[in-house]
């Protein structure tokens, strides 16, 4: 349980740092990341907002935001709940309320999502690694567009 | 208000801000083009399958109603309750025999009816409504609806035209080709744009932007200015535009030519380390990889290489709206397919790898017009004059087309 909770939170804090090289370490090779909106989930609907099937795309992803996307100046700052851990086999998860906070450069921050992490994570000789990562965001309207990661 | 504010030019290659921050234009907006004589996207036909099946969006800010009867027909409202205006249906979707207004329990019936009024004779005779009250001449304010290929427009207006004549024939077929056999919805993407959202019909218009600001597209390929592609404009005043091109129809001299200019959009040594994103299976009759048609005033039906969705336009307020994404495919798509369309859903939406600049570049506009009222846009790009197609994608044409067709239909 502590080490989950140390374990997102690290990784929230690279987020936080915008320091995208290291937060990717945490993921598996053929890691899943995916945002969700859920009012698809409640829908039956598994359309993402924003997916990687594996981690080439998730550093596709910020090789494109470091690059190629033009999106708002800000910061981000995560806010987590304590998570509720459960264990099947040498699966770990773990489901952690999630509150992002987007701060400009005139120093305004603004709510930019609510939702949860379902995540599937798991021992290695390195430390916890995230097998899959699921956002699931309740803020289904995204507020001027989706770029750093959740 | 004084046309020459608004109107800097008469082929419309300039255009005063202040159309888009005026609540008095807003307000005409409403009138005169969501109550127009004209036809708006509201759905698809799939989106509502089954008797009793209803949705709720907005045309303009009108809130809507839409229903299958127990018979079959789709029909839409203004959802608002004919008592004292309270919103009819809540849910943004559901399956319902009758509408009940949770204020004062009116009760709606599929076509619009009113049905039921509790205590509508009072009580021992005393209080309800009055002698000369006629239930029958209640109805809800209905909105006229056409379909074609699947894809339902409606219109407030009391003598639109033909839905066929008001898209044109080029329109039409192109309808019928990204709908060209039966489709299923996949799901739902909503984007809060906070700018005015004649921004946003200017920007997808915009093909002379594809190439440049989504440097995504220009950097993998998926778009590029030098490609071949271009415009082609429909309806009455070419209010609705077809922005198209074919993946790989250019080569490394154009590239280098047209891109000289800027220093960041196009560098040939950024690799994707899984491609598969950028893979296009050839399935439309179209021959394109890549195609945008917007219709006036609201909608958007999208083909980006594999990635099928319609957008509809949502004005919420002056300063802000909602864009609506439907991501559809067909009933037969193979699972293969189906986990590309997923995996393609990368490309568009809030958080696109070649749209999410979209939000960010209406944004900056509608701010900094703000303060400029009097000034106005060149909208110049593609040549002046006559308002007609074009063969190549750096154009702005279509804007001309849009702010002719807006103007025409605001009487202004
Ligand atoms: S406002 Fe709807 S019943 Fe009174
Ligand atoms: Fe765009």
């Amino acid at each position: 349980m502590l080490d989950v909770i140390a374990f997102q939170a690290k990784s929230a804090a690279l987020l936080d740092a915008a320091d995208y090289d290291r937060w990717m370490e945490d993921f598996d090779e053929d890691c899943l990341y995916q945002v969700l909106s859920v009012e698809n989930l409640d829908l039956g609907y598994d359309l993402p907002l924003l997916l990687a099937k594996n981690k080439n795309m998730l550093r596709d992803r910020i090789l494109s935001l470091r690059e190629a996307n033009i999106y708002n100046i800000h910061r981000d700052r995560h806010v987590l709940s304590l998570p509720v851990v459960t264990r099947e086999g040498d699966l770990i998860k773990a489901v952690t309320s999630l509150v992002i906070y987007q701060s400009d450069q005139e120093g305004i921050s603004t709510l930019f999502a609510v939702g949860r992490y379902e995540d599937e994570i798991r021992e290695s000789p390195q430390g916890l690694r995230l097998k899959r990562r699921d956002v699931i965001l309740d803020t289904y309207g995204i507020v001027r567009l989706l770029s750093t990661p959740l | 208000m004084q046309l020459d504010t608004l109107k800097r030019a008469k082929d419309f290659s300039s255009i005063g801000y202040k159309v888009f921050h005026s609540e008095e234009i807003y307000d005409r907006e409403r009138s005169h083009i969501f109550s127009g004589n004209l036809w708006n996207y509201v759905c698809l036909d799939v989106e509502l399958a089954e008797p009793g099946s209803f949705i709720t969006t907005y045309i303009g800010d009108i809130p809507v109603l839409v229903n299958r009867t127990m018979d079959g027909q789709l029909k839409a409202f203004e959802n608002r309750c004919q008592h004292r205006g309270t919103k009819l249906r809540r849910e943004a979707r559901g399956k319902e025999t009758t509408h009940t207004c949770v204020y004062h329990q009116w009760c709606y019936n599929l076509d619009g009816g009113l049905v039921g009024i509790p205590f509508a004779r009072g009580k021992d005779g005393k209080g309800g409504l009055p002698p000369e009250f006629d239930r029958s001449s209640i109805k809800l304010r209905e909105m006229k609806l056409a379909t074609i290929h699947g894809v339902v427009f409606g219109s407030f207006g009391d003598d639109p035209p033909k839905l066929e004549d008001y898209l044109g024939p080029r329109v039409v077929e192109l309808i019928g080709n990204l709908f060209y056999k039966p489709v299923k919805v996949l799901g739902y993407q909503r984007q809060r744009i906070l700018g005015n959202w004649k921004l946003y019909n200017e920007n997808v218009r915009d093909t002379n932007h594809g190439g440049l600001l989504h440097m995504f597209h220009a950097t993998f390929g998926l778009a590029r200015l030098s490609q071949e592609g271009g415009a082609r404009l429909d309806g009455a005043t070419r209010g609705h535009n077809t922005s198209y091109t074919t993946y790989g129809t250019d080569n490394e001299s154009q590239r280098k030519d047209g891109y000289s200019q800027t220093k960041k959009v196009m560098q040939e040594t950024f690799k994707l380390a899984d491609p598969s994103i950028l893979h296009f299976e050839r399935e439309l009759p179209g021959e394109e990889s890549l195609v945008i048609l917007s219709t006036f005033p609201n909608g958007v039906f999208q083909q980006i290489s594999n990635s099928l969705c319609t957008r509809q336009i949502r004005p919420r307020g002056v300063d802000e709206m909602e864009l609506y994404w439907t991501y559809y495919g067909f009933v037969d798509d193979t699972p293969e397919m189906a986990e590309h369309r997923r995996n393609q859903a990368n490309l568009v939406g809030p958080g696109g790898l070649v749209s999410m600049e979209d939000g960010e570049a209406v944004q900056l506009v509608h701010e900094e017009t703000k303060a400029s009222p009097e000034a106005a846009s060149r909208i110049i790009i593609g040549g002046l004059g006559e308002i007609k197609d074009s063969e190549s994608l750096v154009t702005e044409m279509p804007l001309r087309g849009f702010w002719a067709t807006y103007f025409k239909a605001m009487d202004l």
